[in-house]
């Protein structure tokens, strides 16, 4: 008796396409955040280990410093008029310092870009601005893209008001959800290779328990 | 015939899934603390108000110019671990003030050294802050005293570990995209697109 050719299982087919995409969207994302990846790992790297002497680079900063005359500004408000005034200056990055000396008729003026901290003493009385332009170098460049965010935990005051530090930020977030998308799509590909199971097992559950003493077993004071 | 895959590639494509699943909770926990970072805040809100507790050291403290071997010296006596932070020591005053950090948890102490009163400032924030403070620690700054507690030199290696683990994921990743014959052009488009996207990024924030 000849059997009747076997219907085509839909359930394994959908099953194997999920598997063949879910491998590519894998190394394709892999591949398309490797030089974001290694910028922040290595990154990380150099800021937890300070005792290494190349990570050193404040101690070799150059800094410049220049005067410039400033003209009347007709905003009002600290916040207002530093933007105006870097706006003046030609200065570009985040604003993370306003501060007022009335003593000395000065508004004190940081802006911050990933190798380049510019700080404008502007005297609004006699029109007149001192410019310190701090360089670092390719380490302090890397160490400063790492923290690049324009917002502090400890100080809900400070607001992004650079559209670049929104760009970089949106592009951190973005290699952060592309992480995780690794992570879930690596956790599906194991577990469709039925034979690697229980080591793959033993490796995550031990990991996720290293992880877990320190995420949550630490948080109560003794 | 399919050609049965060499021992190289066998021992890579291993290494890749058993390094990759044991380091996935560090992957996590470090991406969801960078979205915590990149807002500013957490989902818990704003830090509560900190539990406020007075006590009197219970042994006199020993003679010490070291303020880190003094902070240490009443960690050990009010007994709550975790990494001292920034200490301020005032001779004058005859005071010392520094805070104690733990994942989720920091706990401000005053000393007065002259009548051993002791004011602790408890905030406890949870696991999210907690992910945020393990992603920080042990980090760039005050490396004279940072490492006093065990732990958080533990965490220092199993960060430096997730590093190297996480390049030898991407070095075996590379490998691996290289043997499939099939996938190099479309990949090689990936990681064209991706070089390109970082170099442009980066040029203009760096400027």
């Amino acid at each position: 008796m000849t059997p009747f050719p076997r219907p085509p299982d839909d359930s394994r087919t959908v099953a194997r396409t999920l598997k063949v995409w879910t491998r590519r969207l894998h190394f394709w994302l892999g591949l398309y955040l490797l030089l974001f990846v290694w910028l922040f790992a290595v990154s990380g790297l150099l800021l937890n280990h300070p005792e290494w002497e190349f990570t050193r680079y404040w101690p070799r900063r150059q800094e410049v410093i220049s005067r410039r005359t400033i003209a009347p500004t007709p905003v009002r408000g600290d916040i207002a008029i530093a933007r105006s005034l870097i706006v003046e200056l030609g200065i570009a990055g985040e604003i993370t310092q306003v501060e007022r000396r009335p003593a000395d008729n000065l508004l004190i003026v940081q802006v911050n870009r990933p190798g380049r901290i510019h700080r404008v003493e502007a005297d609004l009385v006699h029109h007149d601005a001192k410019i310190v332009e701090t360089t670092v170098n390719t380490i302090g460049i890397i160490d400063v893209l790492h923290k690049f965010t324009g917002v502090r935990m400890d100080d809900a005051s400070q607001q992004r008001d650079w559209a670049l530090t929104t760009i970089w930020a949106i592009a951190m977030d973005g290699v952060a959800i592309g992480l995780l998308a690794l992570v879930a799509s690596g956790l599906y590909l194991w577990y469709r290779l039925g034979k690697k199971r229980i080591a793959g097992l033993l490796a995550l559950v031990s990991g996720t328990v290293v992880c877990a003493c320190f995420v949550f077993g630490l948080t109560r004071p003794s | 015939m399919r050609r049965r895959p060499g021992p190289i590639y066998r021992w890579t494509r291993d290494l890749h899934l058993y390094i990759g699943l044991f380091i996935s909770p560090f992957v996590v926990m470090f991406a969801i603390s960078v979205i915590l970072l990149t807002r500013g805040r957490l989902p818990s809100g704003p830090p509560p108000d900190p539990i406020v507790e007075t006590l009197t050291l219970p042994s006199p403290l020993p003679a010490l110019d070291d303020n880190l071997a003094l902070a240490g010296a009443i960690r050990q006596r009010i007994g709550i671990n975790g990494e001292i932070d920034f200490i301020t020591r005032n001779l004058r005053r005859n005071t010392i003030n520094f805070p104690i950090t733990r994942p989720g948890t920091r706990t401000l102490v005053r000393v007065d050294l002259a009548t051993g009163q002791v004011r602790l400032e408890r905030r406890d924030r949870g696991a999210w802050d907690a992910a945020v403070w393990l992603h920080k620690m042990p980090g760039p700054h005050n490396v004279a005293v940072r490492g006093n507690w065990i732990f958080t030199r533990i965490w220092g290696w199993l960060a430096d570990a997730t590093v190297a683990l996480l390049l030898f994921l991407t070095a075996s990743g590379i490998y691996l995209w290289l043997m499939l014959k099939g996938e190099l052009r479309r990949g090689a488009l990936m990681l064209a697109a991706g070089a390109i996207s970082f170099v442009v990024v980066v040029v203009m924030v760096v400027g």
